[in-house]
């Protein structure tokens, strides 16, 4: 153990570890920093050994028992060490990155409420509504989402300023139904805002989920969708009812509810869509096809068919598991179809958009006075729009540069 | 490690799989898709068997709210011309919209119904339901400029009632919506 500063060092690092078992595979992780791999079962033996204050030697003597064959302790420390799950505690870690901007106040939310809204009978209501919401798409052509649905005030700048907060308010609501139903099975969330490609995103980070069985994980991916099929369903029902004159609603009301449809509608097709970009999707088909790092495997068999990989990628891409690659190989399909999809809705949408938009608040602003609530209504739009264009590059310069250092996976 | 004959294959895939989505986005249905940036210029194109009476198409690019100003429609409520880059989602409004968006909103084969100020409550109330009725289809909406009555307007026709006559509404909406998405959408109308 000469290669650490001290074995106190060392010790508090493996205080730190969890580990969880996943069919024949067991899980090395350490939440404080988001870093988790697969090992094979003398690891984990090893590693409790050593947590339970055994010497380097009488560690390695215990794993060499599990595998059935000597094994080397010291390089397996090495190794760990390398994935970055012996780097220093909380503590005296200020210097790493943080994942995110932690919740503390969801830990305080009791898990026994939270697993009320993620029980057997909560599931059963969340699938009738997005039958519900499946079967009014399909039955009333007329209460399918446009895009032009999102114009719904005669003041097009006013449209995009109230929109915003409605768009914010939704992402926000299906973040936080990702937060409970990690409550609900005990695994705290770190939230923060990030990007998906080019679109600025909520995210709530449940890597520490890994620590559980497969089978229960379901439940924290699949919570923001199912309360976009619930949202989805309401608001498809009161436009019908109001559509049958059975509910009166300011006319206003029912255009804001159209903005909701279309709203979570493209919320849910993203994230089977956008399986190339860590969605909700990709994490519930990459823990059914029972896979440890199909991200990376995926990008790196991409970039590998279309380009070449370096050196680091290409030693990077050997040491993801067989089964990972195995998979990447025609998981890659959907990855490379998931970025045309996305392109097509940046050039036929978002770019247009962003052209007439911009163009308008720039002749708002040269020709309209300081008085103007227009004017003013521009220069907010021209906040957002900045907001949402040039925040995802920023965030993508900031991962290259740590990535670039190693301090991000 | 792919091959590097397999990685020109790949590479010749990819290249055509963009082709095609280029493709798409030009032409058919999703060709208004890329004329959304610039609005659309027609040839007007006589139809006597429809409803309404047939207006002459205006050049109709998109411009600014001063630009728009200075346009001189040629019908009251105009049927197409100069418009804004943006549209109005189809429903009911309390307040006026403006015609820069009624334009657009035709333009992408909705109908517009327009009342004066003075229409009676209860005939707005009988509009209100046409509107629900053809909830994907229709702008509803009061027009100050109409000295009474209600103007039915889609793409390049208008049809003025003094009073509300439903069967003749319902017959204009169903006959000319999604007419014209910027371009003509039926190759023929009175066959």
């Amino acid at each position: 153990m000469r290669e650490f500063a001290s074995d106190t060092q060392l010790r508090h690092a493996l205080a730190l570890l969890v580990t969880a078992h996943d069919g024949d595979e067991h899980i090395l992780g350490r939440p404080d920093l988001g870093v988790y791999v697969a090992v094979p079962e003398p690891g984990v033996v090893f590693v409790v050994a050593l947590r339970d204050g055994l010497s380097l030697a009488e560690a390695t003597s215990r794993a060499s028992d599990a595998a059935g064959e000597p094994v080397d302790g010291a390089d397996f420390l090495r190794g760990l060490a390398e994935v970055g799950l012996l780097a220093a505690g909380p503590e005296s870690s200020a210097g790493l990155p943080t994942a995110g901007h932690r919740i503390r106040w969801i830990e305080g939310v009791n898990p026994r409420a939270a697993r009320m809204l993620f029980g057997r009978t909560a599931w059963v209501v969340y699938a009738l509504f997005a039958l519900l919401a499946f079967g009014l798409l399909l039955a009333r052509p007329d209460l399918r989402p446009r895009f032009e649905d999102v114009w719904f005030l005669p003041d097009p700048v006013l449209s995009v300023l109230v929109y915003f907060p409605i768009g914010l308010a939704l992402a926000a609501a299906h973040e936080a139904w990702h937060w409970l139903a990690g409550r609900a099975v005990g695994v705290p969330a770190v939230f923060r805002i990030s990007r998906r490609g080019v679109v600025l995103v909520f995210e709530t980070d449940l890597t520490q989920i890994v620590v559980l069985p497969r089978r229960q994980r379901y439940g924290p991916f699949l919570a923001g969708m199912a309360l976009d099929g619930v949202l989805l369903a309401a608001a498809l029902a009161m436009r019908l009812l109001y559509r049958m004159d059975l509910l009166v609603l300011p006319p206003v009301v029912d255009r804001l509810l159209a903005v909701v449809v279309l709203t979570q509608t493209i919320s849910l097709v993203w994230q089977w869509a956008a399986v190339f970009l860590r969605s909700d999707g990709y994490a519930v088909l990459a823990n059914a096809l029972r896979c440890h790092n199909l991200y990376r495997a995926t990008w790196l068999t991409t970039k590998d068919r279309l380009w070449r990989l370096a050196a680091a990628e290409a030693t990077e891409l050997a040491g993801i598991s067989d089964h990972d690659r195995r998979v990447a190989r025609w998981f890659a399909f959907g990855y490379v179809g998931g970025m045309a999809g996305v392109g097509w809705l940046v050039l036929s949408f978002g770019l247009p958009f962003l052209v007439s938009m911009g163009l308008w608040v720039v002749t708002n602003l040269a020709s309209l006075g300081v008085t103007t609530a227009a004017f003013w209504e521009s220069v907010a739009v021209v906040a957002i729009l900045a907001l949402q264009w040039f925040v995802p590059p920023l965030i993508a310069l900031r991962e290259r540069r740590l990535r670039k250092a190693g301090e991000l996976l | 490690m792919t091959t590097r004959r397999e990685r020109w294959a790949w590479r010749i895939g990819a290249v055509g799989l963009s082709s095609v989505l280029v493709v798409v986005m030009s032409a058919g249905r999703f060709g208004f898709l890329l004329g959304s940036v610039t609005g659309s210029t027609t040839a007007t194109r006589a139809a006597p068997c429809l409803p309404g009476r047939e207006v002459e198409i205006m050049d109709s690019p998109h411009v600014s709210q001063m630009d728009l100003a200075a346009v001189r429609y040629n019908s009251l409520p105009p049927t197409s011309g100069p418009h804004f880059a943006f549209t109005i989602a189809t429903g009911i409004y309390a307040e006026p919209v403006p015609e820069g968006l009624t334009v657009h909103a035709m333009e992408h084969g909705h109908v517009v119904v327009q009342y004066a100020p003075n229409v009676p409550s209860d005939t707005v109330e009988r509009l209100r339901h046409l509107a629900k009725r053809y909830g994907k289809d229709l702008v509803l909406a009061p027009y100050p400029k109409l000295d009474h009555g209600i103007a039915l307007t889609a793409w390049g026709r208008i049809d003025q009632l003094d009073t509300y006559d439903h069967a003749r509404a319902a017959v204009f909406v169903e006959r000319l919506r999604n007419r014209y998405v910027h371009g003509w959408t039926r190759t023929e109308d009175c066959a």
